[in-house]
């Protein structure tokens, strides 16, 4: 009788276990939320970094700032009205003349700003750069030279309250390029500005990226490099460092004609041979040149790619294209490009970083103050057709949006530049789907480029 | 058990004979030698005619030779009438006595009790007898005591004390007797090794104090006389031969160390028997010289010395309802106040320097003896080494050795800052003050009801002197000890010894230890080492296994202990347990239809309540919104802890998965299992399907819980599987049991070739799982949980510790996953953040409660600065006094570089540490509410553009609680912590405004004041729950640990 019931309850047991068994086979896992949320108003303050005039007492700089919030905003323009409270009419962008390195805090708002400088001595000249809205503990530019006629800077600003020290690598074709009193560390005392002029420390080199890595404290850096070649023309190059490495690079403006010499540099900071690819973007479709499909870049080197080299002879001018550089290989890299106008109209030379991201709404700041030429160029790299509306803000005033400037199509995979009349402040682009904004201005003088800041969702 | 009283009447009485007292000479004796003989020829040769003698043999041993005691008395004891009684267990000296009295009717005038070792000259009792009946206020009479060997040596006559009951003889050592002490006197007490007690006297005292067992009952006794009004004297003409059997090392006892029994026995004594005020003044004094002796003996390097004196008070603090008790009844007879008694005591100073005096003469001894002892030291230690061999021996050896690879992450790596695997804070006794204080200093601060774990917690490191880091490693091997021994005890009536060390080590080295430890799950461990001891009263109450002299009381008593316990830990574990026992019961009515277990899960649910019971007022906060249970039950965080359940079922817990464990010894687990269930017999079998059912029931609840078709009521899988793992243990138990016992009795057949190859598949399946395991030490906390290494979290809190000893107390601000818990607990809610001290997270900061509005305001401004939308974050965590952020490497890192008022000051490849600039002082006075609090309550940053007021006068911490400065000026002063109305503010005494702050408490200070207190003060409702809880505690440990007298009598009775 016993054995029996034990035999029954064995039974039983097993057949519950059995049960569970089945139960876990039909029944999932719960899932979890990644983060849970959290409830009320978000505090905005933020506080964008604009670099100083490039040559104090030879220079000149202006920060345009902008906000798109629905209601006036306060902000701070330190140092140039230390203490002073200001506000702007939103949306709505200022111009302010900016004498030093300068931190605008927009508060309860976001404010983007950049920054263009026109240069009188010893070249003149004129470029633009975004301000940076934070400090990293890297900064990457693949573009630059030591290389005659070649004055090199760059500008480490530190906004923190605790001194912040920089090595600085410098990377050729043939790979990195140490200088002792770089790499050893450039103390950047706290609420400070140090200008490095490159050419005290390396040899001539006529392709020299560098990277700025802290091994204290962050800081933000712009390159700026004063350029008088023999062979080409004078002018500024002006802009902010990439703070990371990504996969793909956008260059919405650029061209490939004669008179006009455009050259892609690429940074690998990676210790793997980087592959990428280079397609160009015309305003009808996206070309593949042969010669750029595949692009060893190799570890811990930067190259230099002139487009005329490489889209071979029916190719020389194509025009307006811009540029997409793609890793094939999945290693991270830094783009920028340069491009040297040789024109009646113009002569100079502009670089720009290129962006990492497309998204559907951007600010874009003014490239030149008084510019001849002013052109928006969009870069829809997505498969979809995209429509863009324009609008230029104002100070004071509501923000302008032209007839023209509405209902602007870009089709897949490729750019549509838009001219811009008069002396336009900050644009406010706003599209359907994913886009890369850029703005380049020519004057007499010398071209400039900007790339767009991008303004959430 | 029988006992039999045997008197020969061999005496002739006369009317004269009638008219003097008669005597009964007890003799209470243990392991007697010899020397018992001489002590009844002794009583034997006395010529007073009324003397009976009853010998009492405590238990002695009836493997010892020579003749039994009663023959011993039998021949010795022809002129007497005498007695015998054996007591069925050792009750020491005064319980037997007791015991002996309880069991024979005497109507003697008079008690003679007597060592088996001492023996009492001729004629001595008439003298004694003599002196007691002189005087009626004279109660009890002690003879002269001499050496055995020498009798021209005094060794005794009559006792004094000093305030502390400490024993002082006033004689020099190896005194002569040449009748200097020849007076008869008052003493305040005579030893037991011979006392003459007035009958009824004995009878109104209530006789011995039984708890006490051996050394200092007869101070008890005497002082109780005293008391009372009785007078204690010393007749030198009766005169007793000593042989100090014990002191001599020439017989052994079941009560040692006596040191150990002397202090715990002498505190007693003292507690029971001085007047009320004097009492509370000698208790400082007494804890003071405990110290002081502690300190001594560590000096000395006595470590059992001092685990002898904190034995002792533990046991007088276990004990202390009882003797209150106890006290209570004495003091209710007190005719003499304890003035009048100290004319017989002595002063310290007299003591100390006689103790000091005998001390130094005890030391040149040993010195003069060093050689001999060097040398018979040497010979032990060959003896050992000889004995040290074969293969018990090496298995020993390679075990420990074992043992120690697989641990040496938890006993040289730095202390574990994993899960709630938290470091000890710096100070011994900063546990109990968490639990004690009012205001808990943890996150951003909260009131609440005290924390049992705390308590519990807060033993560890008293026994390591405050060394922190050593007092988590004697956590986790203890915790892991105690899972041996208790999954060992669960199947000890069932099963010989190697197959409860088998069930022991499966358990200790189970899957609950091994997920708990890499998991720093601690909830899980202290759960998993309690629950085997539950599960063992469980199964008693139900009725599956009963040991003779089982007590229902004890085993409720202790599944209530054990439940509290798990549950200060693990809330859910309460269910876990009813649940286990509703399937053992079940089973047990299954296969046994006329067993009436459900009297035995009613018994348990009444136990599960009474630990439900002990943890209040924390028990009653479970439900609540954002409590223990109804975070794991309800709302937005419940899924967290299910989908920390992903992976986990019935067929992982059946395949012993579940907990976390390597897989090849979880396989073998169910394969032992099987074994126990097909091989066992009888009993074995049943518990074998019990241990089944209880597996099933919680792989079933696991699978539930993983599905969500059940919201957890436990925090994680390792703490759900515990049910399950100790019940695999006593599978593994009870397998090894059939295997050495039940397979051999069965029929050789192909059950044997089954088995032998089941076993050995197991074997194999254990051993090359484990040795990997062991050799990889996985058994190391935080192992594979992707948390930041231990090592790093150290070198942070060293740094945050020297800005804190420089800058003062501020906060710091974690975030990333690396620092926070691999598996969401109750003591240690999810999160991606933590704030800490200083110190960093150590275990006064478990049991955050994370919810109300402060919290809400802190996690606002986090995401702010994650989602950058500000990077004035600095001026946001300086709000809350977060004067650090250590900053996880990761995805989210570049938003909080961005920060401008953060500054970076170290940079590491796991981590960076920023520094806010701007913070406000945890207590301080400011001219105007400072813009950073205002920011937080309106939103309106542009305040912050205003720079704020610096605290112009900083509040001293006193504690947690409660902050001080001896300056104001007007203004707002404002303490970091969640608001709370319970903070007050004085200034000179007088209470201050309340200011709206916000997040924190803030107060108007007006002009013309100095002195500032803030403080959150303790209430009568938490004093009067710190008592109740500490009785019910105590209470408890006693109904569950405690032996009374009238309990052994009671069993000897059954």
């Amino acid at each position: 009788m016993i054995e029996q019931r034990e035999r029954m309850l064995a039974i039983m047991i097993a057949g519950a276990l059995l049960l569970g068994i089945g139960f876990d086979l039909v029944t999932g896992s719960v899932k979890a939320p990644a983060r849970l949320p959290v409830r009320g108003d978000r505090i905005v303050e933020q506080t964008s970094y604009c670099p100083p005039p490039i040559e104090a007492a030879r220079s000149t700089a202006q920060v345009t700032v902008a906000s798109l919030a629905e209601e006036r905003v306060p902000f701070s323009f330190d140092p140039q009205a230390a203490g002073k409270l200001m506000h702007l009419e939103s949306p709505g962008s200022r111009v302010m003349k900016a004498e030093a390195t300068t931190a605008v805090t927009a508060y309860g708002s976001v404010m983007p700003s950049a920054s263009t400088v026109q240069v009188y001595d010893p070249i003149v000249g004129a470029g633009a750069a975004r301000c940076s809205r934070f400090a990293s503990t890297r900064w990457y530019f693949p573009e630059g030279s030591s290389a005659l006629g070649f004055d090199e800077k760059l500008i480490l600003y530190n906004p923190f309250p605790d001194e912040a020290v920089a090595r600085i690598t410098f990377f050729t074709e043939t790979g990195d390029l140490t200088r002792a009193r770089l790499a050893e560390g450039v103390a950047v005392p706290a609420g400070t500005t140090k200008v490095l002029n490159i050419n005290e420390f390396v040899q001539p080199q006529p392709l020299l990226s560098a990277v700025v890595e802290m091994s204290r404290g962050r800081v933000v850096a712009w390159r700026a490099s004063l350029v008088d070649p023999k062979e080409q023309a004078a002018g500024v190059q002006f802009s902010l460092g990439a703070p990371n490495s990504a996969t793909t690079w956008y260059l919405p403006a650029g061209s490939v004609e004669e008179g006009v010499e455009e050259k892609i540099n690429i940074l690998n900071p990676s210790r793997d041979e980087a592959i990428v690819s280079v397609s160009l973007v015309t305003a009808k479709e996206t070309l593949q040149p042969p010669k750029l499909v595949e692009v060893a870049v190799p570890a811990a080197s930067s190259r230099r790619l002139p487009l005329s080299e490489f889209v071979g002879r029916g190719g020389h001018n194509i025009g307006g294209a811009g540029v997409i550089v793609r890793s094939t290989n999945s290693v991270r890299f830094v783009a920028e490009r340069t491009i040297w106008y040789d024109l009646d109209a113009v002569s100079g030379v502009s670089s720009e970083m290129g962006s990492a991201v497309a998204q559907p709404r951007w600010l874009v700041p003014p490239a030149l103050l008084k510019p001849t030429t002013d052109t928006l160029v969009l870069l829809n790299p997505g498969p979809g057709r995209i429509t863009v509306d324009v609008a230029i803000l104002r100070d004071r005033a509501a923000p302008d949006v032209p007839a023209k400037f509405r209902g602007i199509v870009v089709g897949p995979g490729t750019r549509r530049r838009i001219e811009i009349s008069g002396n336009a402040g900050m644009l406010f682009v706003r599209a359907t789907g994913p886009v890369v904004a850029e703005r380049a201005a020519t004057s007499s003088r010398d071209a400039a480029a900007v790339m767009g800041i991008p303004s959430g969702s | 058990m029988t006992t039999r009283v045997t008197y020969a009447d061999t005496r002739a009485e006369s009317t004269d004979e009638r008219s003097i007292p008669s005597v009964l000479a007890i003799v209470v004796t243990h392991d007697a030698k010899d020397w018992l003989r001489q002590a009844l020829i002794g009583l034997n040769a006395q010529k007073y005619p009324m003397l009976d003698v009853l010998v009492v043999d405590d238990a002695s041993r009836r493997s010892l030779p020579g003749p039994p005691l009663r023959r011993i008395a039998k021949r010795h004891l022809r002129r007497r009438r005498w007695g015998f009684v054996r007591t069925p267990r050792s009750l020491g000296f005064g319980g037997a006595i007791n015991w002996a009295l309880s069991r024979v009717r005497t109507d003697a005038d008079l008690l003679l009790f007597l060592h088996d070792d001492a023996i009492l000259e001729p004629g001595s009792l008439e003298k004694m007898v003599g002196r007691i009946m002189a005087e009626d206020s004279t109660a009890i009479v002690g003879p002269k005591v001499v050496s055995w060997e020498d009798p021209t040596r005094l060794e005794e006559v009559g006792m004094a004390v000093d305030r502390l009951g400490y024993p002082y003889k006033g004689l020099e050592q190896g005194e002569i007797d040449l009748g200097q002490h020849d007076r008869s006197t008052e003493v305040f007490f005579v030893t037991s090794t011979c006392m003459l007690v007035r009958h009824d006297v004995f009878r109104s005292l209530k006789g011995w104090d039984a708890r006490m067992r051996a050394f200092v009952e007869d101070l008890d006794l005497c002082w109780r006389a005293r008391i009372a009004g009785h007078e204690v004297k010393v007749e030198p003409a009766a005169k007793v031969r000593h042989l100090m059997g014990l002191a001599t090392g020439q017989r052994t006892s079941p009560y040692l160390p006596a040191r150990y029994f002397i202090r715990r026995n002498r505190l007693r004594t003292m507690t029971k028997n001085v007047s009320g005020v004097r009492v509370l003044a000698l208790y400082p004094i007494y804890l003071i010289l405990l110290f002081l002796e502690a300190v001594g003996f560590a000096l000395l390097r006595q470590p059992g010395e001092i685990l002898n004196l904190a034995k002792a008070f533990g046991w007088n603090l276990i004990s202390l309802p009882q003797t209150l008790s106890e006290r209570a009844r004495i003091q209710r007879t007190r005719r003499v106040p304890d003035r009048r008694l100290r004319r017989l005591t002595v002063r310290e100073s007299t003591r100390v320097r006689s103790y000091v005096h005998h001390q130094a003469e005890r030391i040149e001894e040993a010195w003069g003896r060093r050689a001999e002892l060097i040398a018979r030291r040497g010979e032990a230690a060959r003896q050992a080494g000889s004995r040290l061999k074969g293969w018990p021996v090496a298995a020993l050896v390679l075990g420990a050795l074992a043992l120690t690879i697989a641990f040496r992450h938890i006993l040289f790596d730095p202390p574990a800052a994993v899960g709630e695997l938290l470091p000890y804070p710096e100070r011994a006794t900063a546990l109990f003050r968490a639990w004690a204080s009012p205001w808990k200093a943890v996150g951003l601060g909260e009131s609440g009801p005290t924390l049992p774990a705390f308590a519990l917690l807060g033993f560890f490191p008293l026994l390591t002197l405050g060394a922190a880091g050593a007092a988590q490693k004697l956590l986790i091997i203890t915790l892991g000890v105690m899972a041996f021994i208790g999954a060992a005890a669960l199947v000890r009536e069932l099963v010989d010894k190697p197959s409860r060390y088998a069930a022991g080590a499966a358990y200790a080295l189970g899957a609950v230890g091994y997920s708990g430890v890499r998991e720093g799950s601690l909830g899980a461990m202290v759960f998993g080492a309690a629950a085997p001891f539950v599960l063992l009263q469980m199964i008693r109450l139900i009725g599956w296994v009963r040991p003779p002299n089982w007590n229902r009381s004890r085993s409720v008593a202790r599944v209530a202990l054990g439940s509290a316990i798990s549950a200060a830990f693990v809330p859910g574990s309460l269910v876990l347990y009813f649940v286990v026992a509703v399937m053992l019961a079940a089973t047990r009515t299954f296969l046994d239809r006329g067993a009436k277990a459900l009297r035995g899960v009613l018994a348990t649910s009444v136990a599960l309540a009474i630990g439900w019971l002990l943890l209040l007022p924390w028990s009653a906060t479970w439900f609540v919104d954002g409590g223990a249970l109804s975070r794991l039950t309800t709302g937005d965080t419940w899924r967290l802890y299910a989908a920390g359940f992903a992976g986990d079922g019935t067929s992982s817990v059946l395949l012993g998965q579940t907990p976390d464990f390597p897989a090849l010894p979880g396989l073998a687990l169910p394969l032992l299992g099987l074994i126990a269930v097909g091989v066992g017999i009888g009993q074995r079998r049943h518990m074998a399907l019990a241990f089944w059912t209880v597996i099933a029931a919680d792989a079933w609840l696991v699978g539930a819980m993983s599905s969500g078709a059940l919201r957890p009521f436990v925090a994680s899988s390792t703490e759900a599987a515990v049910p399950a793992s100790v019940a695999f243990a006593g599978l593994v138990g009870l397998a090894v049991a059939a295997f050495r016992q039940d397979l051999p009795r069965r029929g050789l057949g192909l059950l044997h070739a089954v088995t032998l190859g089941g076993f050995g598949l197991a074997v194999f399946m254990v051993v090359s799982g484990m040795g990997p395991a062991l050799v990889r030490g996985d058994w190391a906390p935080g192992r594979d949980s992707g948390r930041i290494e231990a090592d790093a979290i150290s070198q942070i809190r060293d740094v945050l510790e020297i800005e804190a000893e420089i800058e003062g107390q501020s906060r710091a601000l974690w975030i990333g996953e690396g620092w926070s818990s691999p598996n969401p607990s109750i003591a240690r809610p999810t999160s991606d953040y933590m704030i800490t001290g200083p110190r960093g997270q150590v275990l006064s900061d478990l049991y955050e409660t994370k919810t109300g509005g402060p919290q809400a305001v802190l996690e606002r401004a986090v995401a702010s600065i994650r989602e950058g939308t500000t990077d004035r974050g600095g001026g946001l965590l300086g709000a809350f006094n977060i004067r650090f952020v250590v900053l996880e490497r990761g995805p989210g890192t570049s938003k909080w570089l961005a920060q401008r008022d953060l500054g970076l000051i170290r940079t590491e490849d796991e981590y960076l540490m920023l520094e806010n600039q701007i913070f406000l002082e945890r207590a301080a006075i400011y001219a105007e509410l400072p813009s950073e609090l205002q920011v937080l309550q309106t939103g309106d940053t542009s305040l912050s553009f205003a720079k704020s007021d610096d605290a112009g006068i900083i509040a001293e911490q006193r504690s947690s609680s409660h902050y001080v400065a001896d300056s104001a000026r007007p203004g707002t002063a404002v303490i970091t912590e969640s608001y709370d109305p319970g903070w007050e503010a004085t200034l000179d005494g007088a209470p201050l405004e309340r200011v709206d702050t916000g997040w924190a408490n803030g107060f108007e200070v007006p002009t013309g004041g100095r002195n500032l207190s803030i403080e959150f003060p303790r209430g009568l409702t938490q004093i009067i729950w710190l008592l109740v809880i500490v009785a019910g505690w105590v209470l408890a440990f006693g109904a569950a640990f405690g032996r009374t007298p009238r309990a052994a009598i009671n069993e000897v009775r059954r």
